[in-house]
């Protein structure tokens, strides 16, 4: 039995389908990432996967248990860590656990022991008189994350846990939710971080306009099953960096597809080391000062776009270069 | 097991807060300060002549300010604070019950009046060596006061789950100014006659205060019941037992009142239909299948009880239709005596019509509006508003005809019965009345398909279930 099934999921707002006919499953112990652009109906749907939410129509089980015939098993089986919660004011951190942990049914020292464990591994102990209204974003989520677990769920919902954290935080918390995979648990997440995803996830979940437009592991999306063919290169020059955007749009087989410090990334439409040698010979011909040219491992950031332009235009990627600087456009046309 | 283990978790957790809190302090040591400057005042008088009465009055009045407008005031932002943190997601998540919060949050601040009640003691012990002191009914008053503030305090708790700031606003305004007033009233109370009401010696006293207390205790739940509904998910149908509380409720009081008074039996029924029929009036009409499944169990009785008794408005209309049989019910075990009157026939009718036109505005206009309460009470605001100036018009002018050719909105026809013709505004009331509830009613097919097909999945399920076993 999974431990989420999900099947033909929608969800309505008036005229607005938020989640549309969506149906995948997440086996027991596993970790799947939830992928998607703001608005693609990820929040709607993990409200849904833990019944703050209602289904228009399609059927949501957790470990067995339909989410609308029956909530408050399902609520002993999830820890639901939203995307943003307010603190309270005037309660300390460990005060705030013990009043979820009361509210979760624990009494006495079996409460106390909970809070206590629950504080070690999330590291608030030092933090414990603090006031939870004071924190920072990384010690809120971590405070977040410990209430999530005060009862010991079987699945994690997590929308957008290191939205807002500083590098440092978001390692705490990637190595938290490593150790909660470790020990067995079910998690899907969402994030926009995909590369994190990708470390973490044994799924990869991707969304768009409320439907699925790509289930699978991290790694076959990246080897780019429904992608584009092509290759990747970090280009750098001397000077402006710009000057490899404009070269790019006048280049044949080349496409830019975002810009660097020091120049830019481009994709070029072959998989050939002779292709990319003709494209660095022409770049130097064309006056390019190129100090660095490598190739780089398509990330999932790349594959997430192309399928999203593979819908959108069915014509690979949507990725267009920057505007060009008017001197440049001059040049161009003529 | 701690002592605070027996308490509820909502109650700790408002408690730790509510503490700490800057509004709680301040409100303590402010109220303190200020009886201990009035003992002083009043002690230092030269001659105590008639100061044990006027101290009574400042001692009540200063209570009364503390308890009836400060403590309920800081119940308005009990709920929204947590809808709009987002918290009560997270604490709809634990065994915490809706009702179990919006109770935990309403004991809490009753509790911190108490305190306030309670320091307050010592100083009605230090007024009574200033002569002149009516125990009992001093006491009973403070009692009353406390009650009354465990009321609005639990009115203003659940009415903080309306996520509209501007309606919480205009209540606040006009709950505040009305307790202003109570509050100077109760400070000249024991100057005057009537706190002989609280002693308890006559009858129609006692039915006065009983149907105090009763009717306090009933707006306290139905409030308490009405914010827990708002943060209720789905599967929890809080609508049901109050519709179905509301029934018994409504004819037993009014059946007390009978043998005091034929109309007050009315006006007691009155006093409960209108706050029911509000409530039934405004719910969500999005149903579960699994709310149906105990109507489901009992086919087709099941069914057609689910017709009135299922959350939502449509299912609504259909209460408040009962609940009007309901009142005709209690008038005829009055002997007609409860509406004899052609004003008081007028004004019931009236008032059935208006509860209704609102929802058939909102049908009609704002029908995308997802704030069915607000939108309603706004409606009725403004339905009022617009009576009231055509009252002035039609006044200042001499021209009856404005407030009949505006007759069809109901609150201008209870002008017309009380100025006018009240045979004509009994008329044209029930035929309002009637109009009103058929409208959203011909208009709500997809409500009905809705619940047609929640008791179809529900069906589903126990048919499943039988299966199953």
């Amino acid at each position: 039995m999974p431990a989420i099934s999900v099947k033909n999921l929608t969800r309505h707002f008036g005229a607005l389908k938020a989640v549309d006919d969506l149906s995948f499953e997440v086996p027991r112990g596993s970790v799947c990432g939830f992928v998607g652009a703001n608005g693609a109906g990820k929040t709607t749907t993990m409200r849904i996967l833990a019944s703050l939410d209602y289904a228009t129509s399609g059927i949501v089980k957790i470990c067995g248990h339909n989410v609308i015939n029956a909530p408050a098993e399902v609520r002993s089986l999830i820890g639901w860590m939203p995307d943003d919660f307010g603190n309270y004011d005037h309660m300390t951190v460990i005060e705030y656990l013990d009043f979820y942990a009361r509210a979760l049914g624990y009494k006495g020292k079996e409460r106390q022991m909970r809070v206590q464990e629950v504080m070690e591994f999330a590291d608030l102990s030092n933090l414990s008189d603090r006031m939870s209204n004071k924190l920072s974003k990384g010690m809120t989520q971590r405070l977040c994350l410990g209430r999530s677990l005060l009862h010991d769920p079987e699945v994690l919902i997590m929308d957008e846990p290191a939205a807002g954290l500083d590098p440092k935080s978001r390692v705490e918390l990637k190595n938290l939710i490593r150790i909660l995979a470790e020990e067995g648990k079910t998690i899907l997440i969402s994030s926009h971080i995909l590369s994190e995803l990708g470390e973490m996830c044994d799924s990869l979940l991707f969304i768009d306009g409320g439907k699925i437009v790509h289930h699978g592991d991290a790694e076959s999306l990246r080897q780019g099953l429904d992608a584009k063919a092509g290759s990747y290169y970090d280009v750098q020059v001397l000077g402006d960096a710009m000057e490899v955007a404009n070269w790019a749009v006048t280049s044949p087989y080349v496409e830019f597809i975002e810009e660097r410090k020091r120049g830019g990334r481009i994709r070029i439409e072959s998989n050939e080391a002779e292709q990319a040698a003709i494209v660095l010979q022409r770049m130097i011909k064309d006056g390019l000062s190129v100090t660095e040219f490598h190739k780089e491992q398509r990330n999932l950031e790349d594959a997430f776009i192309d399928i999203l332009g593979q819908i959108e235009g069915g014509n690979g990627p949507q990725t267009t270069p920057p505007p060009l600087p008017p001197q440049a456009a001059v040049a161009t046309a003529e | 097991m701690d002592f605070s283990d027996r308490l509820s978790p909502m109650l700790v957790k408002e408690l730790r807060q509510g503490m700490r809190g800057v509004g709680f302090v301040i409100l303590f040591i402010a109220l303190q300060a200020l009886l201990v400057l009035v003992m002083i005042g009043f002690s230092s008088a030269d001659s105590y002549g008639n100061s044990g009465e006027s101290l009574s009055g400042t001692l009540i009045g200063f209570f009364s300010i503390a308890v009836l407008l400060i403590q309920p005031l800081r119940g308005i932002t009990a709920l929204s604070s947590e809808i709009k943190g987002k918290t009560i997601d997270l604490m709809v998540l634990t065994k915490l019950s809706a009702w179990r919060i919006v109770f935990g949050k309403w004991v809490s601040l009753v509790s911190q009046s108490a305190l306030i009640f309670a320091t307050l003691l010592p100083y009605m012990i230090m007024r009574y060596f200033f002569g002149g002191m009516q125990l009992f009914s001093e006491i009973s008053l403070l009692f009353c006061i406390f009650f009354a503030s465990a009321t609005l305090t639990a009115a203003t708790v659940g009415f903080s789950a309306v996520s509209s700031i501007v309606l919480r606003g205009i209540v606040c305004v006009i709950g505040g100014i009305f307790i202003l007033q109570f509050s100077f009233a109760g400070a000249m109370l024991s100057g005057s006659g009537m706190l002989d009401v609280f002693d308890f010696s006559d009858s129609d006293h006692i039915y006065a205060l009983l149907s105090f207390f009763g009717v306090c205790g009933f707006i306290t739940w139905l409030s308490l019941d009405f914010g827990a509904s708002v943060i209720a998910p789905l599967a929890e149908n809080r609508s049901t037992p109050r519709k179905l509380i509301g029934f018994p409720l409504v004819l037993v009081a009014s059946l007390a009142m009978i043998p005091v008074d034929d109309e007050a039996a009315i006006l007691m029924a009155m006093i409960l239909i209108v706050p029911l029929a509000v409530t039934a009036l405004t719910e969500n009409p999005h149903l579960v299948p699994q709310v149906c499944l105990p109507f489901v169990r009992k086919f087709g009785v099941g069914n057609i009880c689910g017709r009135v008794l299922y959350p939502g408005w449509a299912t609504g209309v259909l209460y408040v239709v009962c609940l009007f049989v309901l009142l005709q019910v209690i008038n005829a075990m009055t002997g007609f005596e409860g509406l004899d009157d052609d004003d008081a026939h007028a004004t019931v009718i009236t008032i059935f019509a208006s509860l209704l036109f609102p929802l058939v505005i909102y049908r009609f206009f704002f029908r995308k509006s997802v704030n069915i309460f607000g939108m309603y009470l706004a409606i009725m605001m403004f339905t009022w508003l617009i009576a009231i100036i055509l009252y002035v018009l039609s006044e200042t002018t001499s021209q009856d005809g404005i407030l009949w050719l505006f007759c069809w909105i109901p609150p201008v026809n209870m002008f017309c019965g009380f100025e006018l013709d009240d045979d004509i505004a009994i008329v044209v009331g029930y035929i309002s009345f009637v109009a009103y509830a058929l409208i959203p009613l011909v208009s709500s097919k997809i409500v009905w398909k809705h619940i047609r097909d929640s008791e179809f999945a529900a069906k589903e399920i126990l048919d499943k279930e039988k299966s199953a076993e």
